[in-house]
């Protein structure tokens, strides 16, 4: 891979770049046509190898999640499934795709790390940049993700350094007591901090044996909405089109030749088999800012939607290969150091892992890129000895709800400790909740002090809160509030979960945090028809310790399944500002253990009468 | 409100249909549709509209989609076109979702697969004029979705599946 010229801009010199080609130094198709003329025309043919949204996914996605495409199949008019990703075969891809052509580049289009599977998440996100390094990325525009944990993160994963208050050896700093960052360069070209200038570089230039290509990348400027805030305090994120105009105008002043923007923002397309180059029925936030780009772009890599599509928009070709690596776009742009574009090609090709299947003509399944398979396996393996970390204590057994006569299984129908304690640190993990409540099936295992003296470790953790739950919040009103506890047993929780070795017939019962306390009536009739449930005794609710108030709308912390209306929990939908924090369970229960250390079963919120 | 969401257990989602089933075939025996064009034409809006304010919502999974689709669907007063479209539109971001193995595309192919058919019966409609409610490719979404109904219902995911609890 050639060296990368990396042009450093910020606003302040863009304002002046802009300002004296104003002011009648040309413009910048003009300067870059002057210069060329006085020198041999070169035509180049550049591969632009790219992806977008992986998310952290080294190893196999799952199909259910990402980990599969429909390809267009003559044999078979439904199309043939395939499965997809897992970077041992995308960097056989990748490796194709640069054997075919030695002008190339791999570039990408933002949110590579973050929300991402527990091997990366683990490890600070340190494997994902890893990997990404061996494929030989070459630039990304940072995605919404990229500040999940704010701007020193970001800027960490791109310079290197051990991750502030993690192990070195352990958690991070994996490879040497060090991580040396990206190799690639992260460009922000609309993201600025209160000096005005650009976080990140802005803009780079590549020379390809004599013909020049501009890249341009940002996120969209939508990001504050999509992290939490603190991820994003003191910064600006500028109009889309405006800065990338700007900056385009920048490159062709300084002899790029084609200019390339990565863009973390999408669309979608209605399109039922990858790479279907109709682009039907094309629409979302990318459309609007593509027909606002100048004549000085020529194409756009775009992501965020975690849609695939090749486009073409305002005379610019716009791509995106979906989600967690499953597939590459592959450019081919012809290049005049004289005229510019002369032609350009896409494909959107499948990171196929499926070794036996049938595949389309003209498909090929990818053998596994050795030397990536073996970085990858070692996260793995390292991974499974992460979870041997010490998070926390506890003095007591901190158990589930049991069904009677069982010491592993547990009773939905009841209150427990364990749950009590999931309740608890979602709401110590979720700023202004009223109080947070989790569904008892979530609740996988217990906390056994027998088992090393009271340790609790990271594993410990997983294996009592194993989905990687986000956590969410929602708005109910306090009469909203009892009905979502009535259809605690109501007919269709009241038929999932029953038995004769239940304590409280049937249902599923919330495991509330300690702000949330109540007393409902067992002599009351269970299974009622939806709507129709009386037994919690409403005088008897309390939020913060005080009785609640059916009109007044309180803030629920809970996760993702639940808050979406999970175990028939119906109630939950009716429910306004549904919020993803941002934070993961997981996450949440390790703060929560790191700062209770010796924890002991919490006291009963709910109490039975009769 | 948001009603079906496939996260749902799946007796919830046949009672749901065949409930609502009851309820159209009432409404719809009035205003059975004879000529097809003037209910294309209102159906194409009606799924230009929904594609414009829920297809965005087709990422990593369809559950926010789905929720959009049946959001739209729970509007009073839809004419049986109108619901036609938005219901078509559920249909194919359900199959655009499947294309990228997005969570929950599986689910909601099926459903709205199914809810689509009747319709279409009732109205007296080909594929084809299905397939010019919204564009794409038609030979596979009929394939596609006549391979769904085939098939029968997919197993629901688990919670584990929906959390993500392969990413441990």
């Amino acid at each position: 891979m050639e060296k990368i010229n990396q042009n450093i801009f910020n606003l302040t010199v863009a304002f002046f770049a802009v300002a004296s080609l104003l002011s009648g130094c040309g413009g910048g198709s003009d300067s870059t046509t002057t210069t060329a003329q006085s020198t041999p025309e070169i035509v180049q043919t550049i591969r632009l190898i790219a992806s977008n949204d992986f998310h952290g996914n080294i190893e196999v996605p799952a199909p259910t999640n990402g980990g599969s495409v429909v390809l267009k199949d003559a044999a078979n008019p439904a199309g043939t499934t395939v499965n997809t990703g897992g970077a041992a075969f995308m960097a056989s891809l990748v490796k194709k795709l640069q054997s075919e052509n030695p002008n190339n580049i791999f570039v990408g289009a933002g949110d590579l790390v973050y929300a991402s599977p527990v091997t990366s998440t683990l490890f600070h996100q340190e494997p994902a940049i890893d990997v990404l390094n061996q494929m030989q990325l070459a630039l990304s525009s940072v995605g919404n993700h990229e500040f999940d944990l704010g701007k020193a993160e970001l800027f960490r994963l791109q310079n290197g350094g051990c991750f502030p208050g993690g192990t070195i050896g352990t958690d991070t700093c994996l490879n040497n007591g060090a991580f040396g960052g990206a190799k690639f360069q992260y460009l922000a070209a609309n993201v600025t901090d209160s000096s005005n200038k650009t976080i990140l570089p802005a803009t780079s230039i590549k020379d390809f044996n004599g013909v020049k290509v501009g890249f341009i990348g940002l996120p969209l400027k939508d990001t504050p909405t999509a992290v939490l805030p603190a991820g994003v305090a003191g910064l600006s994120f500028l109009d889309e089109a405006t800065t990338i105009n700007t900056y385009a105008a920048q490159l062709r002043a300084s002899g790029a030749n084609a200019v390339v923007v990565l863009i973390h923002q999408g669309g979608a397309t209605t399109a039922t088999t990858i790479n279907d180059k109709t682009c039907p029925n094309f629409s979302g936030d990318i459309v609007g800012i593509a027909k606002a780009l100048s004549k000085d772009v020529d194409v756009v890599i775009s992501g965020h939607t975690h849609q695939e599509y090749i486009c073409t928009v305002n005379g610019k070709l716009l791509t995106s290969t979906g989600f967690y690596g499953s597939v590459l776009t592959s450019i081919d742009l012809t290049v005049s150091n004289k005229t510019g574009v002369k032609s350009v090609t896409a494909d959107n090709i499948p990171v196929i892992n499926d070794t036996n299947k049938t595949l389309p003509a003209g498909q090929v399944a990818l053998a596994k890129d050795a030397a990536m398979d073996s970085i990858v396996q070692n996260y793995v393996t390292k991974a499974a000895a992460v979870k041997n970390l010490t998070v926390g204590s506890i003095a007591a057994d901190i158990k589930r709800a049991l069904l009677s006569g069982s010491s592993t299984s547990r009773d939905e129908t009841a209150e427990g400790a364990m749950g009590d304690v999931m309740a608890d640190f979602m709401y110590a993990g979720v700023p202004k909740a009223d109080f947070a409540i989790t569904n008892p099936g979530g609740v996988r295992d217990d906390l056994i002090f027998a088992k090393a003296n009271g340790v609790v470790t990271y594993g410990d953790l997983l294996t009592v809160a194993p989905f990687g739950n986000d956590l969410v919040t929602v708005d109910l009103t306090g009469a909203q509030i009892i009905r979502l506890l009535e259809q605690q047993w109501e007919a269709l929780n009241c038929a999932a979960k029953n038995g004769p070795t239940t304590l409280n017939g049937c249902g599923r019962m919330l495991q509330p945090s300690a702000q949330l306390t109540y007393t409902w009536d067992f002599s009351k009739p269970q299974g009622a028809a939806d709507g129709q449930g009386a037994r919690v005794v409403v005088s008897s609710v309390k939020i913060g310790g005080a009785p609640i108030d059916l009109a007044k709308t309180y803030r629920i912390a809970t996760v993702s399944f639940l808050g979406q209306g999970g175990d028939n929990f119906t109630v939950m939908q009716k429910g306004t500002n549904y919020t993803a924090t941002g934070y993961k369970d997981i996450d949440a229960f390790v703060a929560y253990m790191k700062s209770n250390p010796k924890l002991v079963c919490p006291s009963q919120r709910i109490t039975r009468l009769n | 409100m948001r009603f079906n969401s496939i996260r749902f257990a799946l007796v919830i989602a046949l009672l749901t249909t065949e409930c609502c089933s009851l309820v159209y075939a009432q409404s719809y025996q009035a205003e059975k549709v004879s000529v097809v064009a003037p209910t294309i034409e209102e159906a194409k809006k009606s799924a230009f509209a929904a594609q414009q304010t829920c297809l965005r919502y087709v990422q990593m999974n369809v559950f926010e989609f789905d929720e959009c689709i049946h959001e739209r669907l729970n509007v009073k007063g839809l004419t049986m076109a109108e619901r036609l479209g938005i219901t078509y539109m559920g249909l194919v971001g359900a199959l655009s979702g499947q294309r990228m193995g997005s969570q929950g595309s599986h689910m909601m192919t099926w459903e709205f697969a199914k809810k689509t058919q009747k319709m279409q019966k009732r109205l007296g409609l080909k594929d084809s004029d299905l397939c010019s409610i919204i564009p794409g490719d038609c030979q596979n979404r009929i394939a596609r979705t006549q391979l769904t109904l085939k098939q029968g219902a997919p197993t629901p995911l688990t919670e584990a599946e929906l959390a993500g609890a392969h990413r441990h």
